[in-house]
């Protein structure tokens, strides 16, 4: 029995986005057939089949060169799914093969293929493209004559030199011709109709087959042509030629078993299986984007630490406390980290001196004056359109920011959503704008152990604290001596002082009540309380990680407690603070207070700030010191110089 | 030279709006008195004083709202806690409650207000035998 | 340092070169650009088609490899078994695996397509180490070998 190594088709990225490009731009609805054209390669190893590849050049005919054979086919690419479809039921199939065989039979027949062998060789491919979900499906199909019927075949060894049939095809590029036994030399193909011996010429097939001893199914087509030229042949000897490693075949059949009329086609076989591509990664842009960014981090993950475990981040959800200068530039920070869950909590409007501060806003959103956080969202998205982002209007509730009875209900609410907002997330960074409002976060962050840190900057100057987690009561059986400060019992922002924050805008004059600071401020702040986070979450325990200075403790290096810069210096520094017991804040007096009465709590810490000084107990220190002295007894003073 | 740090200082003692500050003007206590001198200082009140630590407080130069003291040496009863100091400073600053600032050891430290002064003394104190602090407002927008 | 001219004169000559050791490099665009393909089969069993380009990087003046790696029907093998079981570039932090350090995954300049390209700041430094008779061999034997691409015996550089 004869055998042919049957053909796979092989396409890449760029062929599907010409497909897609000329689909778009050019064929639109067209249906028709579309030319393509596929180079075979005749040095192919690694391969059980012949390789029909074709990419974004295949829309239009190469220069070939001597290591390839060409041959040319069509693409149908159907409107619909459902066109397709219809297009590849059994019949359909089967009319099309029937169409293409007819199409080399007469070529055949009528001997023109003598003239133009290349003609012997076709292929179709049948495809859909969904160019909105980027999945495509096609089917190939190459024609192969089952004529003769059951040929066999031998395989001698090469009665030649393949050297010369190589430098023949080189410089022809002529897909079949024929070698003439007696005058040793190669010949064009259309010579063959005058022989009458077939053991006088070796037809020579440039073949693309990577098998040793079997032809490619191309070579069926020839054998096909050959036995209808010569009826009375009864075999036919075929040199499979390849760039190195052509064999020799002796096709046999059985001579005048089946005499063909000429307008009978014989039957045909060729069709591949179908197969379908999921490219939305490849072509949707969305995709795309999250493709390059995750691929972007994993980078730094390659080239730096494998080590580094970026899960942490696009796994976090991070509420970012006010929307302003800093939280603008914090959710920018955290997202090119791979956080993909960030939050906005603020209660103002963009105004017209905002956007050239606040990254996240623009001259449109003030001039609507559209709420700043559903600003910031709205930014996010048109940045990442894959980011998860949630905007909230709300205000905190603010120490010394009185509230009637009339309110009382709103209060509750906002308490509650402002709690469950901190429960949901892992992170909360404290952005806000005044001290009073990083109070009430402060409590519920700490009672419900999530990493909080605050973010604050003056005209020059800036701050960030990562708050202690949890409670402090809960944490003193770890070790208070060791060298580092566990992070259970870091100070927050309000434990280094002694006074309830309380209502900072009431007798402020103009320019004390409008935040002024210098403009790289935001970002320099921003960024490094980015990065605290970012080293944070690579401790082995980050909600354990003790505050150090050593750059071994985490993957990326140390994890400071407070961070501490002075602009008109250039200067930081990075202090490490024990929480405070009397803390207005995270004490646990006032942890206590706020668990037991909740909202009625803030309510009336809200109209008199000096309850948290009451709950705490610094009322009385504070009373305790009045009679304390601490003058020198010289006169020591700036102004004796 | 004289009349120029008296008008910065009237300047800067007249309510809390502190304006700008010129640094270098302003010389630290450091400064003005050689080693020697502040540790015989220290010696003597030492001697007189057991119980109480000697401590320099002075306006952090880079800081622009918070008034300058009218001295900036002190001593200070060992057994209080950095809580209770921080607010015998408010109290001669006449600080409003809504003003929040910190201290600076050392220029680079933090301690934590539930610190004695003594230990704070232990930890921190200067070769020349005072306790160095400085303080600033502690920055509040976003 | 290669100027363009020098470089297209280079890979037509490599081209021609390859193409007499039966290896079909195809030039591209009016030789501008050189492409192999062929299969390969992964340790899976998986045959997958190996897509190699040859081009010109103008900032650094020198040439540069592009890769890619497709299924048959025509989607690319995802970059984590890129790495793993064709490159096989191991995953522990102490490897001197250079390569790791030097792949990016970058859009095509002539395709539009993400391909895997080996970034060329270090090849005038390497080159200039190699004595060449064929600029454009010896580089391929150097950055080609990190992509097992396996250069025919007869071309083979010391």
């Amino acid at each position: 029995m004869a055998t042919f190594v049957s053909f796979k088709t092989y396409l890449d990225t760029p062929f599907w986005r010409e497909v897609n490009k000329r689909k778009l731009h050019e064929w639109k609805l067209d249906e028709t057939p579309k030319p393509i054209f596929s180079q075979l390669s005749l040095c192919e190893r690694n391969s059980d089949h012949c390789r029909l590849s074709l990419s974004h050049d295949s829309f239009k005919p190469s220069n070939g060169n001597p290591n390839e054979v060409s041959i040319s086919g069509n693409l149908i690419l159907y409107n619909t799914r459902e066109s397709f479809k219809a297009a590849a039921t059994t019949k359909s199939l089967e009319e099309l093969m029937k169409t293409e065989a007819t199409k080399i039979w007469d070529v055949i027949t009528t001997k023109t293929w003598l003239q133009t062998p290349h003609l012997l060789s076709s292929f179709t491919i049948i495809a859909f493209a969904d160019l909105k979900k980027f999945h495509y499906i096609y089917k190939t199909f190459i024609p192969s004559l089952k004529y003769p019927k059951n040929p066999e075949q031998e395989i001698p060894s090469l009665s030649t030199d393949e050297s010369s049939l190589l430098t023949y095809y080189k410089r022809t590029l002529a897909p079949v011709f024929l070698f003439s036994k007696s005058s040793q030399e190669p010949l064009e193909i259309a010579h063959l109709e005058s022989q009458v011996n077939p053991d006088d010429v070796l037809i020579v097939v440039a073949d693309p087959s990577p098998n040793p001893s079997s032809a490619g199914r191309l070579v069926k087509n020839v054998v096909a042509a050959v036995a209808y030229l010569h009826s009375s042949w009864d075999h036919c000897n075929v040199i499979s030629l390849r760039s190195s490693g052509s064999i020799e075949i002796k096709y046999s059949w059985p001579a005048n078993a089946d005499a063909v009329a000429q307008n009978v086609v014989p039957q045909c076989s060729g069709w591949e299986q179908h197969y379908s591509a999921d490219l939305s990664k490849q072509f949707d842009p969305k995709i795309m984007m999250e493709e390059a960014v995750n691929l972007n981090l994993s980078l730094i993950k390659w080239r730096l630490n494998p080590d580094l475990k970026l899960e942490r981040y696009s796994t976090l959800k991070v509420l970012i406390l006010g929307a302003g200068t800093i939280g603008c530039n914090l959710a920018r920070g955290i997202m090119a980290w791979g956080v993909r869950h960030i939050s906005f909590v603020d209660n103002s409007f963009v105004s017209y001196s905002n956007p050239v501060r606040q990254s996240l806003s623009k001259f449109e959103d003030a001039r609507k004056g559209r709420g700043k956080a559903e600003t910031a969202v709205d930014a996010l998205k048109e940045i990442f359109p894959s980011v998860q982002a949630f905007g909230y209007q709300l205000t905190v509730p603010m120490p010394g920011h009185t509230i009637d009875e009339k309110d009382e209900e709103q209060l509750e609410k906002d308490v509650r959503q402002l709690e469950d907002l901190i429960k949901n997330h892992d992170v909360v960074f404290l952005a806000l704008d005044s001290r009073e409002a990083r109070w009430l976060p402060t409590v519920m962050a700490s009672i419900h152990r999530k990493i909080a840190i605050s973010v604050a900057i003056g005209f020059d100057t800036y701050v960030i604290i990562r708050h202690g987690i949890g409670l402090r009561k809960d944490s003193l059986s770890e070790d208070v001596n060791s060298e580092a400060v566990p992070y259970s019992q870091l100070s927050c922002y309000f434990c280094s002082d002694v006074t309830a924050p309380g209502n900072s805008t009431s007798d402020r004059t103009l320019d004390q009540q409008c935040t002024v600071s210098r403009s790289g401020l935001s970002m320099i702040a921003s960024g490094f309380a980015v990065e605290l986070l970012a080293s944070i979450l690579q401790h082995p325990d980050p909600l354990a990680a003790p505050a150090s200075l050593d750059d071994n403790i985490t993957l990326l290096g140390a994890v400071p407690h407070q961070i501490r810069g002075f602009l008109h210096r250039f200067q930081q520094i990075h202090p490490s603070v024990k929480r405070f017991e009397k803390c207005v804040a995270c004490g646990d007096l006032i942890a206590d207070r706020f668990q037991k009465n909740g909202w009625k709590f803030v309510r009336d810490v809200m109209n008199s700030p000096k309850h948290l000084e009451e709950v705490t107990g610094l009322d009385e220190l504070q009373e305790s010191v009045e009679a304390i002295d601490i003058d020198f007894d010289d006169d020591e003073s700036v102004v004796s110089v | 030279m004289l009349a120029t740090l008296q008008n910065y200082t009237q300047t800067a003692m007249s309510g809390n709006r502190g304006g700008s500050y010129i640094s270098g003007i302003v010389p630290s206590f450091k400064e003005r008195r050689p080693f020697h001198e502040r540790q015989k200082d220290v010696e003597e009140i030492r001697s007189q004083q057991p119980n109480k630590v000697p401590v320099i407080i002075e306006r952090f130069d880079g800081e622009r709202s918070l008034p300058l003291m009218d001295r900036c040496k002190f001593l200070v009863p060992d057994h209080i806690t950095v809580a209770e100091l921080m607010s015998i400073v408010r109290r001669r600053l006449q600080l409003h409650p809504q003003q929040a600032f910190f201290l600076l050891v050392n220029e680079r430290s933090m301690v934590s207000n539930s610190m004695s002064m003594s230990n704070l003394y232990g930890q921190e104190r200067d070769p020349d035998g005072f306790v160095y602090m400085v303080y600033t407002s502690q920055p509040a927008f976003g | 340092m290669l100027s363009e001219q020098k470089f297209r004169e280079e890979l037509q000559k490599f081209v021609e070169q390859m193409s007499q050791n039966k290896w079909n490099w195809q030039l591209k665009e009016n030789g501008k650009y050189a492409r192999e393909t062929h299969l390969e089969t992964l340790s899976s069993g998986k045959i997958v088609s190996a897509d190699i380009h040859i081009l010109y990087n103008s900032t650094y003046q020198v040439p540069t490899l592009w890769f890619n790696f497709f299924e048959n029907n025509g989607a690319p093998i995802p970059f984590e078994e890129v790495v793993r079981d064709i490159l096989k570039i191991p995953e522990s932090e102490e490897s001197d695996s250079s390569l790791r350090q030097r792949i990016s995954h970058y859009e095509h300049p002539i395709l539009g397509v993400l391909y895997y390209n080996i970034h060329p700041c270090n090849t005038e430094k390497i080159m200039k180490e190699l004595k060449t008779d064929s600029y454009l061999i010896s580089w391929l034997s150097v950055y080609g070998q990190q992509l097992g691409l396996r250069l025919p015996d007869s071309l083979k550089v010391h």
